[in-house]
């Protein structure tokens, strides 16, 4: 049951890009959540975090299929992955304090204490992909790695950022702009220019 | 027959300037009197060939300018000062203001020799009276339009397909639009370039009110162009339903900022507007958003992309791009000076190659 270890975390989620792909997971889950339009009108935060964790947790299981060094592990009504049977992770939000908010089950509590094992797995040391909104809810300020000792931070990195990163660019509601159709080249011979330009 | 001096030009030239009589008439070389009489075209025969020289390389034009025969327009009905509350732009800012937009009218007239618009939605004109109300027109408008309940997506592209220009400018501080109706153009919208995005919306279609409903000025068109924005923008009974049920905070708002594309104090205003709220909720929060100093300038996260314009750039590109004009080209068609040509179109003509060689 060891502490986790910020290096050997950090060099098995860069093998195969696996840090690249679970941030990826989770943009693409926030550009999903952006565009449902019933967002706004949500009467509870964790409605949305919901949604970001379903889609976060299928974009990764996509993102990882065919990842020999990757068992996603479902257990009591959530899943996590372990890589090479070292690092078990579990997606989650945070506030900026990097403190995800579960219940306090029992369960909950023991993620995070280290002299314990969990789900009938040894030895893994035990972390969380989160996720942190700016204050409004409007966009991600932060993905990374936390640790914690119970309630105590050992340590975070951020995810590092594929090369090709998704960037949401504006949607016009049409597919073309207004000049492609509205703008037309003046016929020649057009007889009021012709006249304007004498 | 040889073009006329027209003395209607000389006075916007001056006024684009921001310069006085005296001033001119001095750095001309010009007793002021003589050229008060030019300008006022008190003179039969005209300025003299090389006073009209002397004038325009004072005010930085070329000479073609003042023989122009373009006609002028007034103030718009949005700007006219009759219908402004507040004084905040001064009467020298404002015939800047007119001179500027007059020129660019200018321009467009010969741009618009190159190219047609053909609007693809209908561009109604409606008597506010006959059309029951603002509220009533918005609402007539978003159908016409065929647009769906919900937020607009890109209001400026709507604009610009009902044969609307939205132009973007540097406008005075405290002029966010300004509506341009001339008989010989389409209908021209320019929009304060340097205002957040949630306010160009707005004024765009505050701007779109007025050209819907108002042809003469009256007392109440500022006041009518806000109702009918508010309503085009945030449909009265779909944001009612999202208030139900709500406690309203800053939170809430940014959430609804970015679903409706409107800045959060103009959707605080809205929901006391709408009565969904207590008036005691609304004022708790105005007091909020200004401790935060958020009635000034909205938190940056909850910003949203500007709506660019595609079809006047795209007439400006195609001068350059299809049309090979290069910047000299550009001066004897405009009857411009480079300087000013660049800074109104720089954005536009940086993508057309030929400008670029020209320096």
């Amino acid at each position: 049951m060891p502490t986790p270890d910020e290096a050997t975390v950090k060099r098995t989620l860069q093998a195969n890009d696996r840090d690249i792909r679970c941030r990826n997971a989770i943009e693409r889950a926030w550009e999903h959540c952006q565009g449902l339009q019933d967002r706004a009108w949500w009467r509870r935060k964790s409605t949305t975090a919901a949604i970001m964790w379903e889609h976060s947790i299928a974009n990764a299981v996509e993102a990882l299929d065919g990842d020999p060094g990757t068992r996603v592990v479902a257990h009591q009504d959530t899943t996590s992955f372990i890589f090479e049977d070292t690092v078990l992770l579990r997606f989650k939000r945070a506030g900026i304090s990097l403190m995800t908010s579960n219940y306090p089950t029992q369960l909950a509590n023991l993620f995070h204490a280290h002299t314990r094992d969990l789900f009938g797995f040894d030895g893994h040391h035990r972390v969380e992909i989160v996720h942190v909104f700016n204050r409004f809810q409007t966009g991600l300020d932060w993905i990374g790695v936390v640790a914690r000792e119970k309630k105590q931070l050992l340590w975070q990195f951020e995810l590092r950022r594929g090369g090709t990163s998704v960037v949401g660019l504006p949607v016009s509601d049409r597919p073309t702009p207004a000049a492609d159709t509205v703008l037309r080249p003046a016929k020649p011979g057009d007889e009021r220019r012709d006249a304007e330009e004498h | 027959m040889a073009a006329s001096f027209n003395a209607n030009l000389l006075l916007l030239a001056r006024q684009y300037r921001g310069r006085s009589q005296a001033d001119v008439a001095s750095a001309a070389g010009l007793n002021q009197g003589h050229y008060s009489r030019i300008e006022n075209g008190l003179m039969p025969e005209g300025p003299s060939a090389d006073n009209v020289e002397r004038i325009a390389s004072t005010l930085e034009f070329p000479t073609s300018f003042f023989f122009l025969q373009d006609g002028l327009v007034g103030l718009p009905l949005s700007v006219h000062p009759m219908n402004r509350r507040k004084t905040a732009v001064g009467e020298r800012a404002m015939k800047q203001i007119h001179a500027e937009l007059n020129i660019r009218l200018i321009h467009l007239r010969r741009y618009l020799r190159a190219a047609d618009i053909h609007p693809e939605l209908p561009l109604l004109s409606i008597d506010v009276d006959e059309g029951g109300g603002p509220q009533a027109i918005a609402q007539m408008l978003r159908k016409s339009w065929s647009i769906p309940d919900g937020p607009i997506g890109n209001l400026t592209d709507y604009c610009e397909r009902a044969g609307i220009l939205v132009i973007w400018c540097d406008l005075e501080k405290g002029v966010d639009g300004v509506t341009m109706n001339v008989r010989d153009l389409p209908p021209c919208i320019f929009l304060n370039q340097r205002v957040p995005a949630d306010r160009m919306r707005f004024s765009l279609a505050h701007e779109l009110g007025h050209i819907i409903m108002h042809t003469i000025p009256g007392d109440e068109i500022e006041n009518e162009a806000n109702a009918f924005a508010a309503e085009f923008l945030v449909p009265e009974k779909q944001f009612r339903r999202a208030l139900i049920g709500q406690r309203l905070s800053l939170e809430w708002l940014a959430r609804q900022k970015a679903y409706w594309k409107a800045s959060m104090a103009f959707l605080l205003y809205r929901a006391g507007a709408v009565g969904a709220v207590t008036r005691h909720q609304t004022e708790y929060l105005w007091r909020k958003l200004s401790a935060l100093g958020w009635r000034t300038r909205e938190p940056q996260e909850t910003d949203f992309p500007p709506e660019v314009p595609s079809v006047f750039p795209r007439l400006v590109q195609m001068h350059g791009d299809d049309l090979a004009y290069d910047l000299q080209a550009l001066q004897d068609l405009l009857s411009a000076n480079p300087n000013d040509i660049i800074r109104m179109y720089h954005g536009y003509l940086a993508k057309a190659g030929n400008l670029l060689v020209v320096k």
